[in-house]
């Protein structure tokens, strides 16, 4: 291990590629200190969609440009699945949640 | 952030749960030496694990813990006497000895056997350190004494404390692994030395070169390593120079931790234990390796300036509580320190005693990348929890060596691999294959 082993990406937007690739990662997570990495990660996630629902500013960010007030809870609820899922080492179960997260952030909009 | 059922799984800890099973896993600290000071001295009353129990030293100075309630008509036996290797019942004068066993029934038939079978739930016990010991759990899985560092030293090298504290275990035990809040909560405005850095660790001139702004530490990169005694959360920061300044706080399972301390520095442990599922007792111990502890930091142990509180030496209650707003000082704030409040276990309290309440609610958190030792923290223990529940025992129970660790704060050229500068603090008897590469 190197020092620098831990300037991982940080999660900082809610939007599909960013999904994409903390799925990806969790498929390849093999040890603790990568599945706590990872479960790290989701919870940034959680934390974007959540406070883009019960904290909206007045001019949507992120996500919230795209997606509707239920389409994020729905998002929310998926994420807060992958997590637990991750909890309990399925990590295939996560990760296809995780893809529909992707899914979902992706649908063209109207 | 955690499922409700999760935290539920790891918040409470009564005799019936999956937590409180893995608790009784584990040698745990009951209570300080000092409080039954003397043979045939006053019993206490104390509960752990949601279990009512009381304290004795008997005539031998062997100290005994068991259930608080008589085998007879559960009167309490703190009211009791504590005389000839027993404590009597004061209601009939049931006696029983430290192992629970009955010694005599002066009211039943002269030659009656009955006492022989009757018996109250005790416990075992191990005093060392400082502090009395005890284990819950199976006696038959009973694990061999975690080999703590200031346990195997010389009376003069450690200084012990408790406190009381009216929250959950999980949010002390969160706030001790947590490395990220020392340059907020615990920032000293007047000296902006004070990001935790021991002084020796500071180069001479470095006040002089403009490097140490307040904060400059406050930025850090978190990762973990898995050991045999739990894990080694290990922070990191941009040091003036260079180099990295680490920060490396070790996670003994169940519920102890080793404030991050220089090897030549005096070290801290903490372990907490639920009182039952919204109070716990917090035990701080600081010791020094190699000679006793100087004036200077027992003064800090003694003052409640630092990790260890300031209590009422009855009822182990911090002066400064939530009844008393902590004696906040809003003048002392503006002026001098972070917080306003006294002391470092001082500005601990608050924070920890009302995060919603005394169980946080787990599932509406918002979680950054500085508390990866707090979600590693939980894996680790709800993996154990759902284990145990499978019929898995925890290993680390089975370790004792490897509960000799020290934490590690240190200064080192960035290409270091942060796993070996763990090993390098560690004492010599510690045991190298048990910290696992990290990858």
């Amino acid at each position: 291990m190197t020092p620098d082993d831990i300037d991982e990406p940080v999660i900082e937007r809610l939007d599909a590629d960013t999904v994409s690739g903390l799925r990806d990662r969790l498929l390849l997570a093999t040890g603790f200190r990568e599945l706590v990495a990872r479960e790290s990660e989701m919870d940034a996630l959680f934390t974007l969609v959540d406070i883009a629902i019960s904290a909206p500013p007045a001019v949507p960010l992120g996500a919230a440009i795209v997606c509707s007030k239920e389409e994020l809870i729905d998002i929310r609820s998926l994420i807060f699945s992958a997590h637990d899922l991750t909890h309990d080492n399925d990590l295939k179960g996560a990760a296809e949640l995780l893809d529909q997260v992707a899914t979902r952030l992706r649908r063209p909009r109207h | 952030m955690l499922s409700i059922e999760d935290n539920d799984l790891l918040t409470r800890t009564g005799p019936t749960t999956d937590m409180g099973a893995l608790f009784r896993r584990f040698w745990l600290p009951a209570l300080l030496s000092s409080q039954l000071r003397e043979p045939d001295g006053v019993p206490i009353e104390l509960t752990l694990l949601s279990e009512r129990l009381v304290a004795f030293r008997d005539t031998s100075g062997a100290v005994g813990i068991m259930d608080v309630r008589c085998a007879h008509r559960h009167a309490n036996l703190k009211w009791g006497r504590n005389e000839a290797c027993g404590l009597r019942c004061v209601y009939h004068g049931w006696k029983f000895d430290r192992t629970g066993q009955c010694t005599d029934q002066p009211a039943e038939p002269e030659n009656s056997r009955f006492k022989d079978s009757v018996r109250v739930k005790a416990y075992l016990v191990h005093e060392v350190g400082g502090i009395v010991w005890i284990y819950m759990g199976p006696v038959e899985l009973v694990p061999e004494f975690p080999q703590l560092e200031w346990t195997l030293l010389p009376e003069d090298h450690f200084l012990a404390t408790k406190r009381m504290q009216f929250c959950n275990y999980l949010q002390n035990l969160e706030g001790e692994i947590d490395t990220a809040h020392v340059n907020f909560l615990h920032r000293n405005l007047l000296d902006p030395e004070d990001d935790a850095i021991p002084v020796e660790l500071l180069p001479p001139d470095l006040h002089d070169d403009g490097l140490m702004a307040p904060g400059f530490l406050a930025r850090k990169r978190f990762d973990l390593a898995e050991t045999d005694f739990g894990f080694v959360a290990m922070a990191k920061s941009e040091f003036p120079g260079g180099d990295y300044y680490w920060r490396m706080t070790p996670f003994l399972v169940p519920s102890f931790t080793l404030i991050p301390s220089a090897y030549e520095a005096a070290n801290t442990w903490t372990g907490v234990v639920p009182v039952d599922d919204h109070n716990c007792v917090g035990f701080t111990v600081t010791w020094h390796h190699e000679r006793p502890l100087n004036e200077h930091e027992r003064l800090t142990v003694t003052s409640g300036a630092g990790v260890h509180a300031l209590v009422d030496p009855e009822t182990f209650i911090p002066i400064a509580n939530k009844d008393n707003d902590y004696l906040i000082d809003r003048e002392l704030q503006r002026t001098d320190s972070f917080t306003g409040i006294f002391g470092v276990r001082g500005e601990d309290l608050p924070m920890q005693e009302d995060q919603d309440g005394t169980i946080t609610q787990r599932h509406e958190e918002h979680l950054g990348v500085t508390d990866r030792a707090i979600i590693g923290m939980r894996r680790l223990l709800l993996g154990l929890v759902k284990d145990l529940a499978r019929g898995i025992e925890p290993p680390h129970a089975k370790r004792p060596l490897a509960y000799r660790a020290r934490s590690v704060v240190a200064i080192a050229p960035k290409e270091e691999d942060p796993v070996e500068l763990f090993v390098k603090g560690q004492p010599s008897t510690f045991v190298r294959a048990s910290v696992q590469p990290a990858r």
